[in-house]
C-alpha cells in the first residue's frame, strides 16, 4: 500500500472547500430564482457572515460559534447561519446537535447551496460519503458553477463507483477549465473507468498534442503514454495499440513495462516472429521470471501448458534450447520439471536437485512441492532424495558416478536431511519425519530451519504444545529474524498462550505503542487477529474473539476508506496505471483470505447466537480483570458526565454573554472582536481526546440484540466483493434460511453449484435445503411464487435425483476425508434431529479406515459431528483416533494430557539437569 | 569426546573448507566469521550444549555478551554456507592478576629468544605502530585465556578450529602493534592466503574504531587441554603454543579446561600451554 494516511477525521474540511465557501459571492444580493427568502441579510450581520466563513476556514471554531450566534440573534431563521452554526457545533464535540442544527438550516433555506454544502461537509467528515454525495447533487444543482463543489462531487462518485457521472463531473469541469492541464487527465481516467475507451483514447489525445516542449524522456509524459496504451489495449484495438507504441517509444520512459506489453500484443495477434524476437530480447534481462519464459515459449510455437504429449515434447525441446542459451535460470528447468515423466524427469530432477541440495537453498522443497499432485514424480522424488542420503552417508557425494572422488560440503548432506523430511510430512508420514529431523539435528543442531519444520511436521500430526516449544527453540538460535519471532507468536497463540505471544511480538513492535497488539493492529497486522480469534474460540471467550473479527473487519473498512486519498493523489503524481490497478484491487478487497475467514468466524458466532444464546456465555472474568472492567465502566461515565457538564457550562457561558450583549450591544461587539484578535491560533478542538476502545474485552458486542443483523454486515461486503469465493454462498444461505428468505437460500446454492459443484460442504446444504421444501408445513407458509419457483430449480441442484438418492448418491461418490464428511452429514441433515443415526455413524467412522488418507483437522470434525448428536460411539471413535494419531492432543482425555505434560516436565528438568560449570 | 580439531597432515594457513579428510570439496563452501551478539547467543548456546559434556551457567553467557571480560575480536562463531557450526571464546585477564596460583608458579617464563612452535617459520617485523598512538599507553597489559574452542563433528578436519585460532593469534597481535613497545615485536608470519587479508583487512578496520579507547595489550594466550588429548595438543603445538606443564586439575576446581576436559576425576591432568606474542614481555 501506498503511504498510509489516514483520512483525517480532526479536520472535516479539506482547505479547498473552505476556500470555496469563502470565495463564494456573500449572499447579499438574493438568489435570482425562488421567492424573495430570509437570506439576504443587512450589511452589518453579512459581514459578520463573511467573517463566520472566515472563521470556520481557519478552524477557530469557538470563535466563530460565538460570531454566528450574534447573526441568529437579530435572524433565528437565518438558514446559511444555522448550518454554519451547525458545523462549528460539529466540529466543537456536540455532533448530535450539530446535525440537528444543520438540518433546521437546511428547512429554512433549503435553496442555497452553502446549506447543502455544509451539509455534506460534515456528512464526508463522518465518511457517509453516500448521503454526502446527495447533498453536493443539490449543491450543485443550485450552483452549477463552482469549480470546486464539482470537483468534491467527483472525487465521491469515483470513491463510490458512480463512474458515469464520475465523467459527466469531469467533463463539465474541464469545460469550464481547459487550461488546467490535470483536468484532461482527469477526465481520460473518468472516462476510461466508465467503460468508455474511445472517448478517453480521443481526450488522451488532444492532451498530448497540447503539450508543447516536453523534454526528451521526461517520467510523467512517458507515463501518460503509457497509460494510453493501456486504454487502447483494453478497448481491444490491438493493432492500433502496436502502432501508438511504435510511434511514442521514444518518450517511453519505463521501457521494460513497454517491451513486456508490445511484446504481449504481437504474442495476442499472432505474429509470432516478431513477438519470438521481442521475447528474447526480454528474457535476456530476465532468464528466470516464469511469465517471460512462458510467452517465449508460446512465441516460439509451444506451449507449456499442454495437455497433449506431443505439446508437451515440444515445449521441452525449446526450453531446453534456452536452458543451453541462459545456463543459470533455473526457472527454465523448473518448467521442464513439470512437462516430462518418466526416466527423463528422473534424470532432470537428479540435476535440479543435487544443484539446490549442494548450494543449500532451504526452500527447495516448497518449491518442487506442487509437483507431488503426480504420483509418480512424488515417488521419483522420494527415491532420489533417499539415494542422496546413502551416497553422501557411505562415500560423502551424490553417488552418481563410482569414480567420482570429490565430496560434497558437510551441509549437502543436512540440506537432503531437511529435504527428506519435508517429503515425508507431505505425505503425513509423520513419523519418519520427525526421526529424519532429529538425525538432522544431531548433526547440525544451530540451524533454525531445523527445529522450524519439527515445529511444522509436530503442529501437522496434532501436538500444537510440542510444536511450540520447536518454534521456540528455532527464534531463541536467531533473536533478530523478524520471521522466527512472529512464527513463534503464531505457535504460542496455537497452543493458547497469547500473553507469551504478545510478550515475543513485543520484542518486534513499536516501543512507544500501548501494547505490541495495538501496534500490530495499527500496522494492519491481519494475521495474529485471526490467529487469537480462532484461539479464543478454541477457550470459549466469544466476546474476544468477535472483538478481534470486528478489528478484521475495520482493518479492511480502514484499507477502502485509505484509497479516498488516492483519488487526487495519483493524478497528481501521474502514477496512473498504478491508480487504476488500485481501483481494481479495492473492488475485490473482501476476497482477501484473512476478510473471508474473519466474516466466516464472526458470522459462525452470531449464528449460534441467533440459534441457541445459552450456548454462549460471557467468559468469566478473574479477580484482577473484572476489576478492571468495573474501573473502566466507571471512567467512561465519569467522562460522559464531565462532557455533559462541560457543555452545559458552555451553554450557560453563552447564554451570559448573549445576555450581556442584548444590555449593551456596541460594547459586547467590540469585546467580541478583541476576543478574536486575542486569540487568532487555532483553538484546542474537544474531539481531540484520544479514541477511547469502549469495549476491549468484546463484552458488548456479544449483547447484539439482533445477531443476524450483525451477521450481515459481515456478509454484504463478502457479495459484493467476493462473489468467486464458495464460502460467501455457504454463508449467505446459512442466515437467510434463519432469516426465512428461501428465495435467497436457493439462490446461494446455485451461486455455489455453479462455483464448485462437487464441494464437499455443499450436499449437506442442499439436502436441509430440501428437507424443508417438501415438509408439509412450508408450502402452506409460503407464497406460490417463492413455491413455484423452488420446485422448478431444485431438480437441478439434486441433480435430477429423489433427495433419498440424492444422499445416497453422494455416499457412493464420496472419496477422501472431505467427501466422507460431506456425506456423513448429509445424511444427518435428511435423518433429522430425532432419526435413526446408524449410517451416519458408520460414515464418520469410514474416516479412520487404513486407505482414507486423512489429516488431523477432518478426523476432528468427524468427532465434532458424532458429538453433535450425542453419539454413543463418540469415544470409541476418539479412541481410535488416538491411535492413529498418537501425538494429536486434541483426541486424548484430560487425564492423558496432564500425564503427558508431567512428563514432558521431568524430561526437560533432565536435560536442564546436566551438569552446570560455574564459570 | 573429542572436541578439539587438529589436522596435522593440514598447512596451518589452508584456506579451510577446501578439502574433507583429505578429499577435494566439489563445491567449496563459504566460510566467515561472526560476532557473538546478544541475539545469536543461543546459537552459541546450542552449540556448547552439543559439543562440550558439561553445560555452561547463565553467567558464562552473561560474560560472553560482555565487551570487557570477552571483547568481540577473541570471541567468535564460525560460519561454514551461513551456518554456524563452531565458536571459540576467551577471556581478557589482566597480566598482573594471578592465573590460577599453581599454573602461575609452575609456567615456565617465556624465552627471550625462541619463536613459537611451528607457525613461524620465518619471522617479520610488526607492522609500525600509527602515529599519536605511541605516545599513548594502550590499555594494560593483559593476557588472553582461551576457554572454549570447539566445532560441531561433521565440520572438523576443514580448518574451521585453524582458522578461528588464527584470528583469535591475529588480533592479539595486533593489539601489541598498537602498543608503545619499545622494541619492535617479533611476530610469527601470517602467510598471505586471500582468508587471511580479508582477515587483515578486518583487522585495520578494527584497529581504526579502537584509535578512540584503549585496547588491552595482549601479551600472552593460554589454555588448558586434557593431558590424554594428544591430538588437540598436537593441534595447539602447530599454532605456536607451547607445553609449559602438566598439573592435576583439581588445581583447576571450576573446571577451566572444559573445552578439552572430558571429566573431572581426580587422575585427571590438564597442561597449560602458552603462547608467546610478544618477545619483550
Amino acid at each position: 500500500m501506498a503511504p498510509r494516511k489516514k483520512p483525517s477525521a480532526k479536520a472535516p474540511v479539506k482547505p479547498a472547500a473552505a476556500a470555496q465557501a469563502t470565495a463564494q459571492p456573500q449572499p447579499i444580493v438574493p438568489a435570482p430564482k425562488g421567492p424573495v427568502d430570509n437570506r439576504a441579510l443587512p450589511k452589518k450581520e453579512s459581514e459578520l457572515f463573511r467573517q463566520v466563513l472566515q472563521l470556520y476556514e481557519t478552524k477557530q471554531f469557538t470563535t466563530g460559534l460565538k460570531t454566528v450566534n450574534q447573526i441568529l440573534e437579530n435572524f433565528p431563521d437565518h438558514g446559511e447561519s444555522l448550518a454554519m452554526k451547525g458545523i462549528f457545533l460539529s466540529c466543537t464535540g456536540q455532533k448530535p446537535l450539530g446535525y440537528e442544527t444543520v438540518k433546521r438550516g437546511v428547512a429554512k433555506d433549503s435553496g442555497s447551496h452553502i446549506v447543502w454544502h455544509v451539509y455534506a461537509l460534515i456528512l464526508r467528515a463522518d465518511k457517509n460519503f453516500e448521503e454526502a454525495l446527495k447533498c453536493y447533487k443539490k449543491a450543485v444543482a443550485i450552483e452549477p458553477d463552482s469549480m470546486s463543489l464539482m470537483n468534491d462531487l467527483a472525487m465521491l462518485s469515483v470513491h463510490l463507483r458512480y463512474y458515469a457521472e464520475y465523467a459527466a463531473a469531469r467533463l463539465s469541469i474541464l469545460r469550464s477549465q481547459p487550461r488546467v492541464r490535470r483536468n484532461w487527465v482527469y477526465l481520460a481516467v473518468a472516462q476510461h473507468l466508465a467503460g468508455q475507451h474511445w472517448e478517453a483514447d480521443r481526450t488522451l489525445t488532444h492532451f498530448e498534442k497540447m503539450l508543447r516542449d516536453v523534454p526528451d524522456r521526461e517520467y510523467e509524459y512517458g507515463e501518460i503514454l503509457m497509460y494510453h496504451a493501456m486504454v487502447l489495449e483494453e478497448s481491444g484495438d490491438l493493432e492500433r495499440t502496436l502502432e501508438f507504441l511504435s510511434e511514442q517509444s521514444g518518450q517511453i520512459v519505463d521501457r521494460t513495462a513497454y517491451s513486456v506489453q508490445r511484446a504481449h500484443i504481437l504474442l495476442k495477434l499472432g505474429r509470432l516472429e516478431a513477438a519470438d524476437w521481442a521475447w528474447e530480447v526480454i528474457l535476456e534481462e530476465n532468464p528466470d521470471s516464469y511469465e517471460y519464459i512462458k510467452a517465449s515459449v508460446l512465441a516460439k510455437g509451444a506451449d507449456c501448458d499442454a495437455k497433449t504429449e506431443e505439446g508437451r515434447a515440444k515445449a521441452v525441446e525449446i526450453l531446453d534450447k534456452l536452458a543451453e542459451k541462459y545456463p543459470r535460470s533455473l526457472a527454465i528447468r523448473r518448467i521442464s520439471l513439470e512437462l516430462v515423466s518418466g526416466a527423463d524427469f528422473r534424470t532432470r530432477a537428479f540435476t535440479y536437485l543435487t544443484n539446490a541440495l549442494s548450494k543449500g537453498i532451504p526452500s527447495v522443497f516448497a518449491d518442487i512441492k506442487s509437483l507431488y499432485t503426480d504420483k509418480e514424480k512424488c515417488q521419483i522424488i522420494g527415491e532420489l532424495a533417499e539415494a542422496f542420503r546413502q551416497g553422501l552417508e557411505e562415500k560423502g557425494n551424490f553417488g552418481a558416478a563410482e569414480d567420482d572422488d570429490t565430496v560434497e560440503s558437510s551441509t549437502t548432506y543436512l540440506w537432503t536431511l531437511y529435504f527428506l523430511a519435508q517429503h515425508h510430512s507431505a505425505l503425513s508420514n509423520h513419523s519418519a519425519a520427525l526421526s529424519l529431523l532429529s538425525l538432522a539435528s544431531t548433526h547440525t543442531p544451530s540451524l533454525p530451519e531445523l527445529h522450524m519444520l519439527r515445529a511444522r511436521v509436530l503442529k501437522r500430526a496434532g501436538d500444537e504444545v510440542g510444536a511450540m516449544n520447536a518454534m521456540q527453540e528455532a527464534r531463541e538460535l536467531d533473536g533478530q529474524d523478524r520471521f522466527l519471532n512472529s512464527k513463534c507468536a503464531k505457535y504460542l497463540v496455537r497452543a493458547e498462550k497469547i500473553k507469551e505471544a504478545e510478550e515475543v511480538l513485543g520484542l518486534f513492535t513499536k516501543k512507544d505503542a500501548p501494547s505490541p497488539l495495538e501496534d500490530l493492529i495499527d500496522m494492519q497486522c491481519l494475521w495474529i487477529l485471526e490467529e487469537e480469534a480462532k484461539s479464543f474460540i478454541r477457550q470459549n471467550n466469544h466476546a474476544l474473539a468477535l472483538k478481534r473479527y470486528h478489528q478484521i473487519f475495520k482493518t479492511f473498512h480502514d484499507i477502502e476508506e485509505d484509497q479516498y486519498d488516492f483519488h487526487s493523489y495519483c493524478i497528481r503524481k501521474g502514477t496512473l496505471r498504478a491508480y487504476i490497478q488500485l481501483l481494481r484491487y479495492n473492488d475485490t478487497l473482501r476476497s482477501h483470505p484473512s476478510y473471508v475467514a474473519g466474516a466466516k468466524g464472526a458470522i459462525e458466532i452470531y449464528l449460534r447466537l441467533h440459534d441457541d444464546p445459552s450456548s454462549i456465555q460471557p467468559p468469566a472474568l478473574t479477580n484482577g480483570e473484572a476489576e478492571e472492567e468495573r474501573k473502566r465502566l466507571e471512567e467512561e461515565e465519569k467522562r460522559v458526565r464531565e462532557k455533559k457538564e462541560r457543555e452545559e457550562k458552555d451553554r450557560l457561558e453563552a447564554e451570559r454573554i448573549e445576555r450581556e450583549k442584548k444590555l449593551s450591544k456596541q460594547v459586547a461587539k467590540d469585546k467580541g472582536k478583541k476576543v478574536a484578535d486575542k486569540k487568532p491560533e487555532p483553538e484546542k478542538e474537544v474531539d481531540d481526546e484520544p479514541a477511547f476502545d469502549l469495549d476491549p474485552r468484546g463484552l458488548q458486542l456479544l449483547k447484539a440484540e439482533e445477531p443476524l443483523v450483525e451477521a450481515l454486515k459481515f456478509l454484504r461486503p463478502l457479495q459484493k466483493e467476493a462473489p468467486k469465493e464458495v464460502e460467501t454462498w455457504f454463508l449467505t444461505f446459512e442466515i437467510a434460511m434463519r432469516r426465512e428468505k428461501y428465495l435467497q437460500a436457493l439462490r446461494a446454492l446455485r451461486s455455489a453449484y455453479a462455483l464448485s459443484p462437487s464441494h464437499p460442504s455443499l450436499r449437506p446444504l442442499i439436502t436441509r435445503f430440501a428437507v424443508l421444501v417438501r415438509s408439509s408445513s412450508f408450502a402452506s407458509t409460503q407464497n406460490e411464487f417463492v413455491t413455484s419457483t423452488i420446485s422448478t430449480e431444485l431438480p437441478e441442484l439434486l441433480g435430477g435425483l429423489e433427495l433419498e438418492q440424492f444422499v445416497v448418491d453422494g455416499l457412493q461418490k464420496s472419496e477422501g476425508a472431505e467427501q466422507v464428511l460431506g456425506a456423513a452429514r448429509s445424511m444427518l441433515e435428511l435423518r433429522g434431529k430425532d432419526g435413526e443415526k446408524k449410517e451416519v455413524e458408520e460414515l464418520v467412522f469410514q474416516l479412520l479406515r487404513e486407505e482414507v488418507a486423512v489429516k488431523v483437522k477432518p478426523t476432528l470434525d468427524g468427532l465434532r459431528l458424532l458429538n453433535s448428536f450425542s453419539s454413543p460411539r463418540a469415544d470409541e471413535y476418539r479412541q481410535l483416533a488416538s491411535q492413529r494419531f498418537p501425538l494429536a492432543r486434541v483426541f486424548k482425555t484430560a487425564e492423558e494430557l496432564a500425564a503427558l505434560d508431567a512428563k514432558a516436565e521431568v524430561k526437560s528438568e533432565d536435560q536442564a539437569g546436566k551438569e552446570v560449570v560455574e564459570e | 569426546m573429542s572436541v578439539l580439531s587438529s589436522l596435522p597432515t593440514l598447512p596451518a594457513a589452508q584456506e579451510p573448507g577446501k578439502t574433507i579428510n583429505g578429499k577435494r570439496v566439489r563445491v567449496p563452501p563459504r566460510v566467515t566469521l561472526g560476532e557473538i551478539t546478544p541475539n545469536n547467543v543461543g546459537t552459541l548456546k546450542k552449540l556448547n550444549l552439543c559439543l562440550f559434556p558439561v553445560s555452561y551457567s547463565d553467567r558464562f553467557y552473561r560474560d560472553v555478551l560482555d565487551l570487557e571480560i570477552t571483547p568481540e575480536e577473541y570471541s567468535k562463531l564460525v560460519f561454514y554456507q551461513d551456518i554456524a557450526v563452531g565458536s571459540i571464546v576467551s577471556r581478557l585477564e589482566p597480566i598482573s592478576t594471578p592465573a590460577p596460583t599453581s599454573i602461575s608458579a609452575s609456567v615456565v617464563p617465556p624465552s627471550t629468544s625462541s619463536a613459537p612452535v611451528a607457525s613461524s617459520s620465518s619471522s617479520t617485523p610488526a607492522p609500525p605502530a600509527p602515529n599519536g598512538t605511541t605516545t599513548e599507553a594502550h590499555g594494560e597489559p593483559s593476557k588472553l585465556y582461551i576457554m572454549t574452542l570447539g566445532v560441531l563433528s561433521p565440520y572438523r578436519r576443514q580448518g574451521l578450529a585453524s582458522k578461528l585460532v588464527q584470528h583469535v593469534i591475529q588480533e592479539a597481535e595486533a593489539s601489541l602493534a598498537l602498543a608503545p613497545a619499545p622494541v619492535a615485536a617479533e611476530e610469527p608470519a601470517s602467510k598471505k592466503t586471500k582468508g587471511e587479508e580479508k582477515d587483515a583487512k578486518e583487522k585495520k578496520k578494527e584497529e581504526k574504531e579502537e584509535v578512540s579507547k584503549p585496547r588491552a595489550r595482549v601479551e600472552s594466550l593460554y589454555l588448558h587441554v586434557q593431558v590424554s588429548n594428544d591430538e588437540a595438543k598436537r593441534f595447539w603445538e602447530k599454532h605456536g603454543f607451547e607445553v609449559t606443564v602438566g598439573h592435576r586439575s583439581q588445581l583447576l576446581p571450576q573446571d577451566r579446561a572444559s573445552g578439552c576436559v572430558g571429566a573431572r576425576e581426580e587422575d585427571c591432568r590438564s597442561l597449560g600451554l602458552r603462547q608467546r606474542t610478544d618477545d619483550g614481555g
